[in-house]
């Protein structure tokens, strides 16, 4: 029978000393989004390298149509959107989508692709005289060009504007319900959240969570809470209310308290029965760097994280979300350094 | 059961990235003036200017002629094919490339043979303006036999041109082919005769494929100091010898990048 279109059979890949993907086991169903999402430098874009043949596992097998991934007959039913590719920038738009439909067994029409990209009124533009995010179209445009049934999109909407992500979050969603299979790396909750038939969370080299978007909306729930209480403040305070990952930092005359709940509303009101008087409340909505953050720290109490083997600390109970994360550019592949954090109104979208 | 199609790589994907490479070359005025008309001045320059003694009996233009088509050939590989090839690995172009379904070599060839044909344009464009505009005096036979030699005396230069794409950076490619090839050019009497050069260059020269290039242009006027056999045989084996290590340099920059 027709071959799963991505299986992984524990992948992992090293660079020098430094693991990016610790023992990754996946296979994808035809026709469905599936969605890597986790934090910079999370092993996303490696994990997309192998399955792309641009990488090679350092153990483990990547399949593509039970193929090689690097086979011309599985990259002839491949499209593929990268990160940090470049383009000859002296050829049109319009040449360099006819020269990569002749790459392709069976293309679309130049006319539809381009319409589909957005890219009408670019056509005769060079390459290197095209925006940021207009680039980014022209890759898609490269992508979906000899109509594959999978197409691999890593960070796809970096430098779009709010439109053009939209309707390219639109038409990938179109592909997928035509009968493609996508997977689409992302650090936006909410483009998961748009998007994903599955999500499959990736943390430090590891996967930490693979469920259907529901599943992974369940682990978001809660909010950030965080204000300034006069005078100082012990933990005290808070003893027997719902709160997590209290953070309790004295400053001139006041401290400045975090914490995440699932019950924020209780935590207050009991604080303001008690006439508190608190100052600049914030309450908000997750980002995913504190999802992750929790996930993690929730494997790691219960004894089910680290399997053994790599030289990743994922189970490290930190504090501090983005400080604790592997060093920007450890690995060649390591991902863009820069919008680390989520915004948090993408999570409670 | 689907029958796994590939797009034919010999019908489809050469010609259309023949034609890629070509429109890259045209839109890029620098590249055309290093491989053309920097060649050109340089001749109508050098081989038009009074004073000149014939060189091993034959017109100085004439000479001249076959030194900087010997220089051009030379410029256009390395300058051109061997150049590029680092800068647009610089910018992550092989990556775009190496993700597609085309195959590698089709990205090669066809940089490979736009630098075959703009080096021929070169040496034609060269030769027409010896019988236009110099006394070189030379036939439309010995013109195209000059082309013929310049041509297959430049292929070891390609071979050149694709191990430096492949071991040096993006940065230093192009300033490094400069001057290595202007040094090579010098002591190898392509911009003055050899006679004139000091003795320990002279001598030097003898082991450079520049020289033995030269030498198998100045071949066609009778006014060479070997035997084309000889430097056939000397330009044959520096092309077996950087075609081997352009291949060695090419894996282990896939190793490297891909692996």
């Amino acid at each position: 029978m027709c071959p799963s279109p991505v299986v992984l059979d524990h992948v992992s890949k090293n660079y020098g000393g430094f693991r990016a993907v610790s023992d990754l086991s996946l296979e994808l169903a035809p026709g469905q989004v599936t969605v890597l999402l986790g934090s910079n430098g999370a092993g996303k874009t490696t994990t997309l390298s192998m399955m792309t043949g641009l990488r090679k596992p350092t153990s483990g097998q990547v399949r593509v149509f039970g193929l090689d991934p690097a086979d011309p007959g599985a990259r002839s039913r491949t499209g593929v959107m990268l990160q940090d590719s470049g383009v000859p920038g002296a050829l049109r738009v319009g040449e360099l989508v006819r020269l990569f439909r002749e790459f392709y067994p069976a293309p679309l029409d130049t006319d539809q692709v381009i319409e589909m990209a957005g890219l009408r009124d670019r056509l005769r533009v060079r390459a290197q005289d095209l925006s940021g995010g207009q680039r980014q179209r022209l890759y898609f445009a490269l992508a979906v060009c000899g109509d594959p049934e999978l197409l691999f999109l890593d960070e796809p909407t970096v430098a779009m504007d709010v439109d053009s992500r939209n309707r390219f979050l639109g038409h990938v969603r179109g592909l997928a319900d035509r009968g493609r299979t996508v997977v689409l790396t992302t650090h936006y909750l909410a483009e998961a959240e748009r998007l994903a038939d599955r999500v499959v969370l990736i943390h430090r080299s590891r996967l930490i969570a693979d469920g259907t978007k529901a599943e992974i909306k369940a682990l978001t729930t809660g909010k950030r809470v965080s204000f300034l209480l006069p005078g100082e403040a012990g933990p005290a305070e808070f003893d027997g209310l719902p709160v997590d990952g209290l953070e309790l930092t004295p400053q001139a005359g006041h401290t400045a308290v975090r914490f995440h709940s699932d019950r924020p509303e209780d935590v207050l009101s009991t604080l303001m029965l008690r006439g508190s008087g608190l100052t600049d409340l914030q309450v908000v909505g997750v980002d995913l760097e504190e999802t992750v953050q929790r996930l993690v720290h929730q494997a790691a109490e219960n004894g089910t994280e680290g399997t053994g083997g790599g030289g990743t600390k994922a189970a490290e109970p930190t504090t501090a979300p983005s400080e604790a994360e592997e060093p920007e550019g450890a690995g060649p592949e390591a991902e863009r350094p820069g919008a680390a954090r989520s915004e948090t109104a993408e999570v409670q979208a | 059961m689907t029958a796994i199609q590939t797009a034919s790589p010999w019908r489809r994907q050469l010609p259309a990235s023949i034609r890629a490479q070509t429109l890259i070359l045209l839109r890029n005025p620098s590249l055309i003036v290093a491989a053309i008309a920097l060649p050109l001045v340089l001749y109508l320059v050098l081989g038009t200017s009074g004073g000149h003694q014939p060189q091993h009996g034959v017109p100085y233009a004439a000479y001249t002629l076959c030194s900087m088509g010997a220089y051009a050939g030379g410029a256009i590989m390395l300058l051109n094919f061997g150049t590029t090839l680092a800068v647009e690995r610089g910018q992550g172009i092989d990556r775009l490339f190496r993700a597609s379904p085309m195959r590698p070599w089709t990205y090669l060839g066809a940089k490979g043979l736009v630098a075959v044909v703009v080096s021929a344009l070169s040496f034609v464009v060269l030769s027409l303006s010896s019988a236009a505009f110099t006394d070189a005096g030379l036939g439309a036979a010995t013109l195209a036999e000059l082309v013929a030699r310049l041509l297959f005396g430049s292929l070891p230069f390609l071979a050149m041109g694709m191990a430096l794409g492949y071991v040096a950076g993006p940065g230093s490619a192009s300033p490094v082919a400069t001057l290595g090839y202007l040094l090579l050019s010098m002591a190898s009497g392509l911009f003055m005769p050899l006679s004139q050069l000091p003795h320990a260059v002279r001598e030097a020269a003898r082991v450079l494929p520049t020289y033995h290039y030269a030498q198998l242009a100045w071949g066609t006027l009778g006014a060479a100091d070997e035997p084309w056999t000889t430097a056939a045989a000397w330009l044959g084996g520096y092309a077996v010898v950087f075609f081997v290590l352009a291949a060695r340099l090419y894996r282990r920059n896939q190793v490297r990048r891909f692996g």
